[in-house]
C-alpha cells in the first residue's frame, strides 16, 4: 500500500522551503526597519505555513479514511506521531507569528520585539530541520514499504 | 577593505560595517540556502525512486542527503558559521549579544 502521496510530499518540502526563505526576508527586513516588508514577509510565510499544514492534515485524514489508524501497528504510529508533534508546533509558530505582527503594529520594532522575532525565526527555521528528517527519514518508510 | 572580509564563511552575514551592504549579501545568503536545499530535496527523490541504487543504498542515501540538507539549513539560514564573531554589525546576532 502507499501510504503517502510523493508528489504532495514534494509540495509540502516546497512550501516549507519557500516559508523558511521568507522568514529569512523577514529577519532582514527587521534588520533595514523596513515596516512594509516585514508585514508582507510574514504574510507569506503565514500563508505557506497554513498551505503546508492543510496539505499534511488532508494526507493524514486521507490515510485514516482508508483504516491507516495509528492504533492499528507500530509502524503508522511511527509515521504518525513525529508529523503530529510537528504540526502542533507549527501551529504555535504560526500563532506565535500572528501575535508578533500585532506586536510590531502596537509596540514597533523596539529592541524587545526584534528579539522576540528573532526568536521566531530561529523556532521556524529549527521546524524546517525536523522537517527535513521528517521527509527524509520517516516518511520513506512509507513511500517505500 | 579589511581583512575579515577575505575572512567570511558561508553562510556568515557580511563582515563590514556598512548596513546596506549587510542586507544584500543577507538576501544572496538565503538565496544560496534556498537554491542548495531545493537542489538536495530533489536529490532526496531522485534517490527514493531510482532503481539505480540497491535497495539498502536508498535508505543510506536519504539519510546522507538528510544530514547535508539540516547542514545546509545551519549554515545559511541559522546562520551557525565558522566565521569570526561580528555581532555587532550582522543581524540578528546582533541582537544576543
Amino acid at each position: 500500500m502507499q501510504l503517502f502521496n510523493q508528489r504532495s510530499v514534494a509540495i509540502e518540502t516546497g512550501c516549507l522551503l519557500l516559508s523558511s526563505y521568507t522568514c529569512g526576508m523577514m529577519s532582514l527586513a527587521i534588520g533595514r526597519w523596513h515596516y512594509g516588508a516585514t508585514y508582507f514577509a510574514a504574510f507569506v510565510t503565514f500563508v505557506l505555513g497554513v498551505a503546508f499544514l492543510t496539505l499534511e492534515l488532508r494526507e493524514f485524514a486521507g490515510m485514516i479514511a482508508v483504516g491507516g489508524r495509528p492504533q492499528r501497528s507500530a509502524f503508522l504510529s511511527r509515521l504518525f506521531y513525529p508529523c503530529r508533534l510537528s504540526r502542533a508546533a507549527r501551529h504555535r509558530g504560526l500563532i506565535w507569528l500572528v501575535v508578533m505582527m500585532a506586536q510590531v503594529a502596537i509596540k514597533g520594532l523596539s529592541a524587545t520585539v526584534e528579539r522576540r522575532l528573532l526568536c521566531f525565526s530561529l523556532f521556524w527555521h529549527a521546524l524546517d530541520i525536523v522537517w527535513v528528517w521528517l521527509f527524509t527519514v520517516v516518511l520513506p518508510d512509507g513511500v517505500l514499504s | 577593505m579589511t581583512d575579515t572580509q577575505y575572512d567570511r564563511a558561508p553562510g556568515d552575514a557580511s563582515a563590514l560595517p556598512d548596513v546596506e551592504e549587510g542586507s544584500s549579501a543577507g538576501a544572496l545568503i538565503y538565496t544560496i540556502g534556498l537554491a542548495l536545499a531545493v537542489v538536495l530535496t530533489a536529490m532526496s527523490f531522485w534517490v527514493a525512486n531510482t532503481s539505480l541504487l540497491w535497495v539498502g543504498g536508498v535508505s543510506l542515501g536519504l539519510t546522507v542527503l538528510a544530514i547535508a540538507q539540516m547542514g545546509i539549513h545551519l549554515v545559511f539560514f541559522l546562520h551557525v558559521t565558522t566565521g569570526p564573531d561580528n555581532p555587532t554589525t550582522s543581524w540578528p546576532w546582533r541582537l544576543v549579544c
